[in-house]
């Protein structure tokens, strides 16, 4: 009598395990995030990430399909296939025709687009929020089938190729900025550009694309995530329908080996006919992102450069007027961090008194406590930006997808974007003087004809 | 042998690379039921000194986003200063009576704020977002920008230098250079010609001028403020007031804009663009419809027409005959009529093909009836769309400024789905033959150098430099 029953509670108990068990139903445990701002996550048995965060204050929702695949994944001689890939996203599926996702979106009111970097591919869409089972077909359909054919592939490589050449057309600075990335980044994968080099494009086989296409563009190395006015239920429903049969790929790997220390100073000049006035780029190495240090240098990046009130801004636009164009920022390739600089000046002598204006604002960094004011400055900055990213929809649903890929877990994003908040003057001071140093510096400047 | 065939068949069925997939995969599932909504509710009041103001509620949200809009576009800058409306503006923000260029931006940002400054033909809109906490912050340092500016001469400098570069960056872009060489053919002998201006005529303005357009036309009765953000109409009036009671009245009458005239003679234009791979066009008119007669039928019938990628001269120009990368069109509402622009860009050897079916296009959409099917398909898309664009804060409350400078009433939106709702195939083909018949001017921008034998086929074409200065003219059978 004690056996049956015993064997009956097994019985229960596997009956139980089987219908509600997360894992078994196809969803590793389901994770609820009030911070900041509500939404869950939980991941499909063929390991697609799923994002979902509800939001009923407009009749509008967005998807974001990322990838963990970008311009770092390439190997020499092919340089530009993510972006290819993203191109070629658009051409076709086993059941939707070229440029027809594109179509199907716009004509429901809905915009759909898509995004390389270095080590991320995203595509999104924001559409009347009755029209999510649509959004879902078409993303399920190319995560699983692509169409990867030469009349596509040709079709893609056209474009991209077009492209390449319009964005050389329209920034006459681009070429400097490629042999700069050389210079910070010795290793290919970093240093290469995200829409590749037009040799490299032509040169790639459907072969190739096929076999790169098979190994990053799958489930497990992906997420989807949905922001807007759905019902949980009705959303999980059609998303284990359109995703949860896609075959899981194999495991990936994408651990880059270390960029090597840059021992500068490392300083050279060049003339570049294409550039329509004398420029120079400034980097410094700062610590990698996933370090303790790093929001320090999120804060300086606000102090420095970001925002019309920042330093430099200040001096060498508004104050001297000795530059008519700065840009840059904290820039982060794949766990290697510059702060990067880059300044335009309507001749050599400006350029030469940039760059002196620049070194001296770091060494006032340096040798001085950030006062109180402008350290509250810098956070209001830095806050402003966090919730800038948060506006809309599709804001948050790309800013949580890019969270997923580089700080997980999910719960801690409130944690770790406000950790600059948490900055003080004596941190800045200490680690500006262990890393503006010329060690890590590397600076190119630009001249013309 | 039927077995035999009926056998060949079913293993050609299970060799096509769809027949294994789950049925749902093959057509696009149906959409779920739409949802209901009512567009946000668009309250106004009027202060003692004759400010609009008016508020759009939005619960949750982390931005509070102020538009000031004042009725002072270039069209009202003197026929000898163009330019005058856009100095005046972006010298505002540059030092009022107590704190400097720099003190202003230190204060903007310290509310997590961003202020853009943008002066139209018709308008000069103060667009500032801050952090929702910050109202009083925000509405302090806008008040002193428009009411107590000291137009610092210095300063007039900096705004003449940044506008000389921002002119320079633009004469790189073929969009630009298209649509400006377009307008300048539209608004010939019109007050918006001076909404063309460009840096050489930036010079003879001085700070006395800017003075006098300033105290002519910056007054409350002129403006009109839209607020966005977690808050309703009796706080924002109350805020409002408190910083904006002081500005006085002017006493001069509001200056009307003559309107514009479709222009009856077909020109076209080139200006060359050395390096440019690809060629734009710009084609269009002036359009005489009435806003609140014609105006929904005929942005039903620009969808139609280009309004987005499934429209009719996307589908045939890129997708059916591949002659065009892209092919849209847009009406643009200015105080005195609308101009109706297509742009679309072409591999050289295709523009003059692309221009037939451009004009194939349009001629069709005059005389042939448009299908119901394409009708309900461009207004679904339009009702569907709207709330997609008020989405992001600001462009919600610009949207709502505009609608109140036009004088719409604040039902505008909450009518938006019904106006459209109502229409059919009948309404908007009378529109279209009642405003599309006149004739459309051109721009091409592009290298001339592969656009020789466009030039020896095509007619009479006026060459003009990238700053719209006229060279010379090209007729058929010659090329540059």
């Amino acid at each position: 009598m004690k056996e049956s029953w015993r064997l009956r509670g097994i019985v229960i108990g596997l009956f139980f395990l089987l219908f509600f068990s997360p894992r078994l139903l196809g969803q590793v445990e389901e994770k609820t995030v009030s911070l900041p701002f509500p939404f869950i996550y939980f991941q499909l048995k063929n390991g697609l990430t799923v994002i979902l965060s509800e939001d009923d204050s407009l009749p509008v929702v967005s998807v974001v399909v990322g990838y963990g695949v970008g311009s770092v994944d390439e190997k020499p001689g092919q340089a530009g296939l993510a972006y290819l890939i993203e191109n070629l996203m658009f051409q076709g599926s086993l059941n939707v025709g070229p440029m027809q996702h594109f179509s199907y979106i716009s004509r429901v009111g809905g915009r759909p687009n898509a995004r390389t970097t270095s080590d991320l591919t995203l595509f999104f869409e924001t559409v009347p929020a009755h029209q999510l089972p649509l959004v879902l077909w078409l993303e399920s359909d190319r995560m699983m089938s692509l169409v990867i054919s030469e009349e596509h592939l040709e079709s893609a490589r056209a474009a991209v190729l077009s492209q390449l050449a319009q964005l050389r057309f329209q920034e006459s600075f681009l070429d400097s900025f490629l042999l700069f990335n050389q210079m910070i980044y010795p290793d290919f994968a970093r240093n290469h550009p995200v829409t590749g080099y037009e040799d490299d494009l032509q040169k790639l086989s459907a072969e190739q694309v096929r076999e790169f296409y098979h190994t990053y563009y799958v489930p497990n190395n992906a997420v989807l995530c949905l922001v807007g006015n759905f019902n949980r239920r009705r959303a999980k429903e059609l998303i284990e329908k359109y995703f949860e049969t896609i075959p899981r790929g194999k495991e990936i790997s994408r651990s880059l080996p270390d960029s090597p220390e840059l021992k500068g100073p490392f300083i050279r000049s060049y003339v570049d006919p294409l550039a329509s006035s004398p420029a120079a780029h400034v980097a410094y190495r700062v610590p990698s992102p996933f370090s303790a240090e790093y929001p320090v240098f999120q804060l300086i990046d606000y102090i420095l450069i970001k925002g019309k009130s920042s330093w430099l801004q200040k001096r060498l636009l508004q104050r001297e007027k000795i530059a008519v164009r700065l840009e840059g920022g904290l820039e982060n390739n794949k766990g290697v961090a510059y702060l990067r600089f880059f300044v335009v000046a309507n001749n050599d002598i400006m350029v030469e008194r940039s760059l002196r204006a620049i070194e001296a604002e770091i060494s006032r960094l340096k040798s001085s406590l950030v006062s109180s004011e402008e350290l509250a400055l810098a956070k209001t900055k830095y806050l402003a930006s966090l919730k800038r990213r948060q506006a809309t929809s599709l804001d948050r649903a790309i800013m949580l997808t890019e969270a997923y890929f580089t700080h997980p877990p999910l719960e801690e994003i409130a944690v770790i974007q406000e950790k600059p908040l948490k900055v003080g003057a004596s941190d800045i001071v200490g680690l500006a003087n262990r890393y503006f140093i010329p060690e890590n510096l590397a600076v190119l400047q630009v001249r013309i004809r | 042998m039927k077995r035999c065939l009926s056998f060949f068949l079913t293993i050609l069925f299970f060799l096509h690379p769809t027949s294994g997939q789950e049925k749902f995969r093959r057509l696009p599932p149906y959409p779920d039921p739409l949802t209901e909504w009512r567009p946000p509710r668009l309250e106004t009041a009027t202060l003692s000194n004759g400010l609009t103001v008016a508020v759009l509620s939005r619960k949750n949200s982390p931005f509070l986003s102020l538009q000031l809009l004042i009725r002072a576009g270039e069209s009202l800058s003197p026929e000898n200063l163009p330019g005058l409306a856009t100095a005046t503006a972006r010298l505002l923000n540059r030092g009022t009576l107590l704190l400097s260029a720099m003190d202003i931006e230190d204060k903007l940002e310290a509310i997590g704020g961003q202020l853009e400054i943008i002066t139209t033909y018709d308008r000069t809109l103060f667009s500032l977002t801050s952090l929702a906490e910050n109202l009083d912050a925000a509405l302090s340092l806008l008040s002193q920008i428009v009411m107590q500016p000291s137009f610092p001469a210095n300063e007039l400098d900096a705004v003449r230098r940044q506008l000389s570069y921002d002119f320079l960056e633009k004469r790189e872009n073929p969009d630009y250079l298209a649509q400006k060489q377009l307008l300048r053919f539209l608004f010939a002998g019109h007050p918006y010609e001076r909404g063309l201006f460009n840096e050489d005529s930036l010079r003879r303005i001085t700070r006395r001028d800017i003075q006098l357009f300033f105290n002519r036309h910056y007054r409350p009765e002129n403006a009109v403020m839209v607020i966005g953000g977690n808050l309703g109409l009796s706080t924002v009036s109350r805020r409002v007031s408190h910083y904006f009671n002081t500005w006085k009245k002017g006493d001069l009458p509001r200056p009307s804009v003559p309107g514009l005239t479709p222009s009856a003679e077909k020109i076209f234009g080139f200006v060359d663009l050395p390096r440019a791979k690809e060629v734009t066009v710009a084609l269009g008119n002036i359009i005489s419809g009435q806003l609140t007669d014609d105006i929904f039928p005929f942005l039903v019938l620009n969808q139609v027409l280009g309004g987005s990628p499934h429209s009719r001269l996307f589908m045939n120009l890129r997708e059916t005959r591949q002659l065009a990368y892209t092919a849209f069109s847009e009406v643009e509402i200015f105080q005195g009529g609308w101009v109706f622009m297509i742009q679309a860009k072409f591999p050289p050897a295709a523009v003059a093909p692309g221009l037939k079916e451009i004009e194939r296009e349009l001629a069709r959409l005059v005389e042939e009836k448009i299908p119901t099917a394409e009708i309900e398909q461009a207004k679904s898309f339009l009702i569907e769309s709207f709330p997609l664009d008020l989405e992001a804060l600001d462009s919600m409350t610009r949207r709502a400024a505009e609608m109140l400078a036009f004088g719409l009433s604040e039902t505008h939106w909450e009518r938006w789905s019904e106006n459209i709702l109502n229409l059919d195939t009948n309404r908007v083909t009378d529109v279209a033959q009642k405003l599309l018949t006149v004739p459309f001017s051109g721009v091409i921008v592009g290298d001339s150098r592969l656009l020789t034998n466009f030039f020896q086929e095509y007619g009479e074409i006026r060459v003009y430099d990238r700053k719209g200065q006229f060279l010379y003219t090209l007729s058929k059978g010659e090329a540059k």
